[in-house]
């Protein structure tokens, strides 16, 4: 049993090597195919980076009336924050907002006489909040609807801020169904891409297929190594696809951090991170897939 | 029987109700025997063969080989019919990717033979056929009798009771169609029985063993040191 295995094992690799251009072709195909998966994951990656700088800017504004105290403030910032749709509260003092305004326009002198003939503050504090996700901003200031906070509430920006949140939730939405549908459709045509060059490589061979038939040798026998052959496929294939991806992410990262303004995100992290993950998981695939094909189409030809 | 090697009874082979492969054939072969299967193409010569090989299945009749009875052959067990049965054919069959040594090897290698037997007995046969200063050239770098020889030194490695050339010097030319005959003879001496399949009128004349005649799927003639009839 061991001595068959071991001349199964060497007949696929005198096989892989004796038939070069082919293997290079095959396993060429093979990896092309697992690095187009790589790069549609990374726009994938990319489009829900994008939504998310997008969204990042996004904040709502809650201006309090002047007569709101520091107390009332922290009890609205506190609620705010136990709530696990909310990302960040930032508070605005009313000296802060005053000290902001002035900053602002430091040359308008009707503003700077407003407030030296008002006497006092005009202005009121206010509460910037960043919530985890678009779709739960209207909860949140439902929240303040509260007798408790509603009598300090001035204005909630809330309403200039509804179309765009809208239309980022709609385009959130519609990059995660696209992609979805496309990474389907692409998995399907890498699916019969590899199929069918497996089953053109086995095709090759229907001739040796049909001799070893002929001297006696058994279905395992002429099956085996080409399965074997097909697992060679598809772990040169992942390994070439791990070594364009890796240099590719390093080179391109920067570019998309500064794309996106400053964004996090790394992409060369990214794969050091999930490539085992991503990496193993596409060879597992790859792997299945090749092997059952292959025996597959060896079948076809024992069977004649 | 222990003197039958080979037994057709009543065997018939039909490919579409117009096309007959082999109808009611009754064919007895005795061990150490040197049968020529002469006929015009498509007369059955092929199917013959097929049938011995298990490669095809005939529709009536039955078939037996050194006794067993391989009519209705169990796919797992055709493997080890091929082993007991050498063939050679007239466009060689050798293994592309492999060395002449690699493809005789190979027949050996498929049955588990150990490494020790596979290194004593290729190169005898090799030998035999007189190819062991030829044995690390691939099939592409030999002559056309040298492929059959590479062939015949495949089929002859498992020492095999029955030798079956079908058609084997159909590509060659006349002197290596001479040598090839003359190593059957000499395996046929060695005790094989061998079935020679071909319709080289001046091959089976000159051979004076027995001759049998197909004609339109039967047997027509069955002469003990026959002729080309046809």
């Amino acid at each position: 049993m061991f001595i068959s295995f071991y001349r199964v094992i060497k007949a696929s690799l005198q096989d892989f090597i004796r038939n070069f251009w082919l293997s290079v072709v095959t396993t060429s195909i093979l990896a092309l195919a697992l690095i187009s998966v790589n790069i549609l994951l990374v726009l994938n990656i990319l489009a829900g980076v994008a939504v998310d700088a997008v969204s990042q800017r996004i904040s709502v504004s809650i201006y309090l009336k002047p007569t709101a105290g520091e107390e009332v403030v922290a009890a609205m910032k506190s609620s705010l924050l136990v709530q696990p749709s909310v990302m960040e509260v930032t508070v605005t003092s009313a000296d802060e907002a005053l000290q902001k305004l002035q900053e602002r326009h430091p040359d308008n002198e009707a503003i700077q006489n407003a407030v030296t003939e008002l006497g006092k503050n005009p202005l009121g504090p206010s509460l910037a909040v960043k919530a985890r996700n678009t779709a739960d901003y209207p909860a949140i200031l439902a929240s303040l609807e509260s007798p408790a906070y509603a009598p300090y509430i001035q204005e909630k920006n809330f309403d200039d801020h509804r179309e765009l949140i809208a239309r980022i939730r709609r385009i959130s939405e519609k990059v995660e169904s696209t992609a979805i549908s496309v990474s389907a459709l692409f998995a399907i045509i890498s699916l019969l891409i590899v199929w069918n060059s497996i089953r053109i490589t086995i095709y090759t061979h229907r001739e040796e297929i049909g001799i070893m038939r002929l001297v006696g040798a058994s279905a395992w026998f002429i099956r085996l190594p080409y399965v074997i052959e097909a697992l060679l496929y598809s772990v040169l294939a992942t390994l070439i696809a791990a070594a364009v991806i890796f240099p590719v992410a390093g080179a391109v990262g920067p570019s998309i951090r500064n794309f996106f303004d400053g964004t996090q995100f790394d992409l060369l992290g990214f794969f050091q991170r999930e490539g085992w993950r991503i990496f193993g998981t596409e060879f597992l695939i790859a792997a299945a897939l090749t092997t059952i094909t292959s025996g597959i189409a060896v079948g076809r030809y024992l069977k004649r | 029987m222990a003197d039958t090697m080979i037994h057709f009874q009543d065997v018939s082979r039909m490919y579409h109700p117009d096309i007959v492969g082999v109808t009611n054939v009754n064919l007895r072969i005795r061990p150490g025997e040197f049968v020529s299967i002469v006929g015009q193409s498509g007369t059955g010569k092929t199917t013959l063969v097929k049938l011995l090989m298990a490669e095809e299945r005939p529709d009536r009749g039955r078939i037996e080989i050194g006794g067993w009875d391989v009519t209705h052959i169990k796919g797992k067990d055709i493997p080890l019919l091929r082993r007991q049965i050498g063939v050679v054919f007239q466009d060689f069959k050798l293994l592309p990717q492999k060395t002449v040594y690699e493809n005789v090897a190979f027949a050996l290698e498929v049955s588990g033979a150990s490494v020790k037997r596979i290194k004593t007995v290729v190169p005898q046969v090799l030998k035999i056929v007189g190819l062991e200063e030829k044995a690390h050239r691939y099939p592409v770098q030999l002559s056309g009798g040298e492929k059959q020889r590479a062939a015949i030194a495949r089929a002859l490695v498992h020492r095999p009771k029955i030798f079956v050339a079908d058609e084997p010097t159909g590509n060659l030319d006349s002197i290596n169609t001479r040598e090839i005959i003359d190593l059957l003879v000499k395996i046929n001496q060695f005790g094989t029985t061998v079935l020679l399949v071909t319709h080289n009128r001046e091959v089976v004349n000159t051979l004076r063993r027995r001759v049998v005649t197909l004609d339109a799927g039967q047997i027509v003639s069955d002469q003990e040191v026959g002729k080309y009839l046809l």
